[in-house]
């Protein structure tokens, strides 16, 4: 009896405290400083790096990888991971240009249908991984270079170029003076968000990653979960790959060429862990846009560009193992 | 009485082993000895130390004190490695092969024969495990892959494994857990063939029936003491049964009157998973705690298993307030308002990384979302009275499980199943690994549920655990019930003869068996 009057007082005695400790704890909060100071960095170092020009184009730029970001993001929550992104991107926009430059089949409907196929590869990942067993990894892997080939095929190599007018404007035109690409990006950030956060489904997730078998017992549908996982991240690459054909004009091969990597990164970068149950849609923003500053950032220095790459994995490698790092000395 | 083995010489001598975990004296004080070329039975009650020993006689654990003597030597093990030097080789109850490798592969692990070159010396591997084979007269080849033979035989294998090290003594844990009655009837020809060659064994195992076929003298543990020992051929299974028993209760006073059976709650019939249990039918009454007790692998955790659809059942009937019920996963579990708490809370059941209030969401989210959408003032409620309820110590709420003690896991754990209102409990080793005051606490916290009118379940291998909260035990027995004791009838005699099968139980269960 005691003991429990003891405890309530302490507890909201220690309520403050608390409060800033987890926000410190937050990988998201030292993200956001660390991008911080790179931008005062960046803009003490080149004075165009606040230019309107400069800051629409970074944000344009990201927008495509950062749609699929949302739904990485939801996936490795729930413990799973997703190679075949990149290609998926590349399908559908592939798709969508044949529908109408084949057979004249009207806007709307080769979206959809871009969509629809890259949801069907997420359903095929979903099931090869939950009802086959397949390693997530090997599976899509796997499904990667099969996309990439059947975009090869499909385009006889070559792409498809002079796609129409209606179609290109909602990789070109602009809504408030911002291309579309971003409000897109920015919708699906804030209810990818909430829809993490708050919603009774997607919370489901962060119970699969982090304990399967409580997860079960808890009477969570795993291999449901997961498969619309799978179905979610491969959708919006879909979507991905639609909007970056209409900004250019044309349904490309290599769209999406090392997304899945740059994105997994990023997720990763913003707190979410390979073996899952961690991880946030504004996380995996943050890491999304530290990764565009630092190309951007190093192409205003005009340092050499193969540069990047070699930064870029740094990042990734220092921001894992401060985190597993600051973890060691919690425990 | 052990001077009748006075020809042979003391093999294993050890000397006042003492052994202490946090919380729990697993072995005290204890000396015992091994005779040159005998079998020798080592048995005991769960947690009576037999474990504890074998892993300090194997290097896998080191004693706080006392001498291990082989031959009249000291030694002392750093690793598993310097036991098997000495000539100790244990063969586990899980079986450590690999099953893509063959035979001889699996047999010679990570030191095959190899020639002047410092090659692996294939052929020679192979001729050599063949000649062990041999003794044995078994029908496969050393190029047999190992996951293609039965567990008998991968058992053989394993035993083979650890006599191929130049053994002097071997450990045989609980080797007829996965056999069948003919297996383990080849496996007692298999030692005696080892015995035949001088090698001593020590075979540890819960059914009494199988260590008075095989061995020549036993040994009996209880509480981390050595009791005593007996030539088997002069004692008898009630005597060895009273040995292992016999423990001073009064300092857990008993929590039940008895009489408290309300209206029947859950009637199960004729419930089986071939191959896993047989037959099992119990009721269970609003208002009563029904203790499944049985010693390790008897099947209980399965049974519940299958009741809250984990597993499949193969046939059998559950009814629920007499309506015929259907649960095929753990939500239909859910919706039939029971709950299962796993006997390994940190892998199953609970979230370590996560804090308590998450873990409370994962089996409450239906409620704690009624329109899909968390509400987080509800969670936090429902936490903060189950917290309270339950005395849960922690300083927030927010606290990550791992940062918990083992006891107040379990309360977290309990608390979050509670919330979901089940009318049916099912908990399995409720206080397994929990220091005695919280284990007093869960104890009475259990008795108090019953008392609101839940029907709960208890799976407990802790026999003063099972007399002290259990309205009736239901004892299980290599996947049989083989009986139910009142709490006035159940003592720690009447139920360790269900268990282990003394005089009637034992003769019950193995006529089931053959069936």
């Amino acid at each position: 009896m005691s003991t429990t009057q003891e405890i309530k007082p302490k507890n909201q005695a220690s309520a403050g405290s608390n409060i800033l400790k987890t926000i410190f704890q937050q990988r998201e909060i030292g993200i956001f400083i660390f991008v911080l100071l790179f931008c005062v960095a960046l803009r003490m170092a080149s004075p165009q790096f606040l230019a309107r020009a400069n800051l629409l184009a970074l944000v344009v730029g990201m927008s495509f990888d950062m749609i699929v970001a949302v739904g990485m993001t939801v996936l490795m929550v729930s413990g799973g991971f997703d190679m075949s992104v990149g290609s998926t991107l590349a399908l559908a926009g592939a798709v969508a240009g044949y529908c109408m430059a084949k057979f004249g089949l009207p806007v709307w409907f080769s979206i959809v249908l871009g969509i629809a196929v890259g949801g069907l590869i997420g359903l095929i990942n979903g099931l090869l991984v939950t009802k086959v067993q397949v390693n997530p990894f090997i599976t899509t892997l796997g499904m990667m270079q099969v996309v990439r080939g059947i975009v090869f095929l499909l385009t006889s190599g070559l792409g498809i170029p002079n796609l129409p007018k209606e179609f290109n404007y909602f990789g070109q035109g602009k809504w408030f003076d911002v291309q579309i690409p971003v409000w897109i990006m920015l919708f699906l950030v804030i209810v990818g968000e909430i829809l993490l956060r708050r919603s009774k489904y997607f919370r489901q997730s962060y119970f699969v990653g982090g304990n399967e078998r409580s997860a079960r017992l808890s009477a969570i549908n795993i291999d449901q979960v997961k498969i619309m996982n799978y179905v979610i991240v491969a959708a919006l690459a879909a979507l991905s790959g639609i909007l970056l054909a209409g900004r250019m004009s044309s349904a490309s091969v290599s769209a999406g060429l090392g997304a899945e990597l740059r994105v997994i990164s990023a997720v990763v970068i913003g707190g979410a862990s390979l073996s899952g149950g961690e991880g946030t849609v504004l996380g995996a923003l943050l890491g999304v846009i530290l990764m565009s500053l630092i190309s951007n950032g190093l192409n205003l220095l005009g340092i050499n560009v193969y540069w990047q790459n070699i930064v870029i994995g740094a990042v990734l490698i220092i921001a894992v193992a401060a985190d597993s790092l600051s973890r060691r000395n919690k425990s | 009485m052990d001077n009748n083995c006075a020809a042979t010489a003391t093999l294993l001598r050890v000397e006042n082993i003492s052994k202490t975990f946090p919380g729990v004296k697993a072995l005290s004080d204890l000396t015992m000895e091994v005779q040159r070329g005998e079998i020798l039975g080592l048995v005991g009650e769960n947690g009576a130390g037999k474990s504890t020993l074998i892993k300090i006689l194997s290097g896998v654990y080191k004693p706080d004190g006392g001498h291990i003597l082989i031959e009249d030597k000291d030694v002392s093990f750093h690793d598993p490695l310097e036991a098997v030097r000495a000539g100790i080789s244990v063969v586990y109850q899980e079986l450590s092969l690999v099953p893509n490798l063959t035979v001889a592969e699996n047999v010679f692990g990570g030191r095959p024969p190899v020639n002047s070159l410092g090659l692996m010396n294939v052929s020679m591997m192979y001729q050599k495990t063949q000649e062990m084979l041999d003794l044995f007269q078994v029908d496969f080849s050393p190029r047999t892959r190992v996951g293609s033979l039965s567990l008998g035989n991968q058992q053989l294998v394993e035993i083979v494994k650890a006599v191929s090290t130049d053994a002097k003594i071997l450990i045989l844990d609980e080797p007829t857990s996965s056999l069948s009655l003919q297996e383990a009837t080849v496996l007692f020809d298999w030692m005696r063939q080892l015995r035949g060659q001088g090698i001593t064994i020590v075979f540890v195992s819960h059914h009494l029936e199988e260590v008075f076929e095989v061995t020549d003298r036993v040994v009996v543990l209880r509480d981390g003491k050595y009791v005593g020992s007996k030539i088997t051929s002069q004692t008898n299974e009630n005597e060895i049964v009273s040995m292992m028993v016999g423990r001073d209760l009064s300092d857990m006073p008993s929590l039940c009157t008895g009489d408290v059976c309300g209206e029947e709650l859950l009637r199960v019939e004729q419930f089986s998973r071939k191959g896993v249990f047989e037959d099992v039918s119990f009721n269970l009454h609003h208002g009563e705690i029904l203790t499944f007790f049985g010693l390790v692998g008897a099947g209980r955790t399965e049974v519940a298993r299958a009741l809250v659809g984990l597993d499949a059942h193969t046939a059998g009937k559950i009814y629920l307030r007499g309506e015929d019920i259907h649960v095929q996963d753990p939500g239909s579990a859910m919706n039939y308002k029971m709950a299962y708490l796993s006997e390994d809370r940190k892998t199953e059941g609970l979230f370590l990384d996560k804090t308590i209030k998450e873990n409370f969401l994962a089996p409450n989210l239906r409620k704690v979302a009624p329109r899909g959408w968390l509400r987080w003032h509800i969670l936090n409620d429902l936490v903060q009275t189950y917290v309270t309820k339950l005395e849960i110590r922690t300083p927030s709420i927010n606290q990550k499980i791992n940062n918990l003690s083992g006891g107040n896991q379990q309360k977290v754990l309990l608390g979050e199943w509670l919330a979901t209102e089940p009318d049916v409990l099912i908990v399995d080793e409720p206080t397994r690994g929990i220091d005695v005051g919280t284990k007093q606490e869960i104890h009475q916290l259990l008795r108090d549920l019953a008392d609101q009118g839940k029907g709960i379940l208890v799976i407990s291998s802790d026999l003063p655990e099972a007399l002290r909260i259990s309205d009736r035990i239901a004892v299980m027995r290599k996947g049989r019930i083989t009986g139910f004791l009142t709490h006035a009838e159940a003592n720690e005699e009447s139920v360790m003869q269900l268990a282990a099968g003394g005089a009637t139980g034992g003769a019950n269960a193995v006529n089931i068996k053959e069936n």
